[in-house]
């Protein structure tokens, strides 16, 4: 038996991962672009149709 | 509730260590103040929604989902933490005809001077805190042709941005650069069909078409994980009558392909086929074939 004896829980954290977002004076610009053409001014690919054997899906 | 997953193990451990076989129950051992700290972040972002597209005269337009839109940022040189960035409560600046920004004014993250941040798009809340920017996943399986889809699949990278203090204010203007290209087909269909796929193919069976793998968010640079010589769009019973332009969209990984071969099958099975000269996909490009398809 070990009445009255002490123990000391070791602490135990348990953390998200160290995600943050904190406001702070000042700007960020975030600028994302679309998708140009980049044959757009010129004829489109040269496509000749002709008969292929089926793709098996 | 997140929460649970955290706190139960930790009772249970506690539980454990202090109930030990020689000890009686009902005199419990003094227990010198055990502390047990759960903490967790009031809020993470999941992927959230996408951007969305639209055809203009120029390419393809682009806008941000300013109620849900999040990019992930990395600072690269104090570590791999990762930090979200909505992109709610930004003020657009500039847009034109294919780009659009967002200017946060007093909102931001904290920033070191000089510091790199490289940001990737769309926010991953799965990657750990032992993730990398040079590793971000990305998946662009299972697109249906619509242009409106399109928007599931984007994934953008920065090149960095470097963080200025500027009287006492910081600066960051961060660039998101397409990770994929767009092929828009303009098919003309001999005759009336109900379409259920279109299956580009590479004919030299090289696999140029990459379906999944991970990206650097700081060069783009694709490490391919899923690849074919072949990619299909599976159709949602796309409509056509004779001679109708029936105009389709696909996502690709930057590639080189050679002569491919562009195929369309019906619902009676009927398969309609034209071929096109090797092409250079490049990200952030969008293409067109327009071509009249021709029934096997």
């Amino acid at each position: 038996m070990k009445k009255n004896s002490s123990y000391s829980a070791p602490e135990v954290r348990v953390q998200n991962s160290k995600i943050r977002t904190t406001i702070l004076a000042g700007s960020t610009k975030v600028t994302g672009h679309g998708f140009e053409f980049e044959e757009v001014a010129t004829p489109t690919q040269t496509v000749s149709a002709k008969e292929r054997i089926a793709i098996k899906f | 509730m997140n929460i649970y997953k955290y706190i139960l193990p930790v009772m249970a451990a506690a539980a454990l260590v202090g109930c030990s076989s020689d000890e009686d129950i009902n005199n419990p051992v003094d227990i010198d103040k055990p502390s047990i700290t759960v903490s967790k972040q009031a809020f993470t972002f999941e992927d959230g929604t996408r951007t969305s597209y639209t055809l203009a005269s120029s390419g393809i337009d682009f806008s941000w989902d300013t109620s849900s839109d999040v990019l992930g940022i990395f600072p690269e040189s104090t570590g791999n933490d990762q930090m979200s960035f909505p992109l709610t409560n930004g003020n657009t600046s500039g847009k034109n005809s294919l780009q659009h920004t967002l200017i946060f004014d007093e909102i931001g993250f904290d920033a070191v001077d000089g510091e790199t941040y490289i940001a990737y798009y769309p926010y991953n809340g799965k990657l750990t805190s032992s993730s990398s920017y040079t590793d971000i996943p990305f998946n662009i399986s299972g697109q249906d042709g619509t242009l409106s889809n399109l928007s599931n699949y984007d994934y953008m990278w920065s090149s960095g941005a470097i963080a200025t203090k500027i009287e006492d204010e910081w600066d960051i203007d961060i660039i998101m650069n397409q990770l994929c290209s767009v092929i828009q087909f303009q098919l003309t269909m001999p005759e009336a069909a109900t379409l259920q796929s279109l299956t580009i193919s590479n004919d030299n069976n090289s696999n140029v078409f990459t379906t999944a793998g991970t990206f650097n968010a700081q060069t783009g640079a694709i490490t391919a994980t899923a690849s074919s010589s072949s990619y299909t769009l599976n159709l949602s019973n796309v409509t056509a009558s004779e001679n109708e332009v029936v105009t389709l969209y696909m996502l690709v990984a930057p590639t080189t392909t050679g002569e491919v071969t562009i195929q369309v099958t019906s619902s009676d099975q009927s398969v309609y086929s034209t071929t096109a000269s090797s092409k250079t996909f490049n990200s952030g490009k969008a293409y067109r074939y327009i071509a009249t398809m021709t029934k096997n």
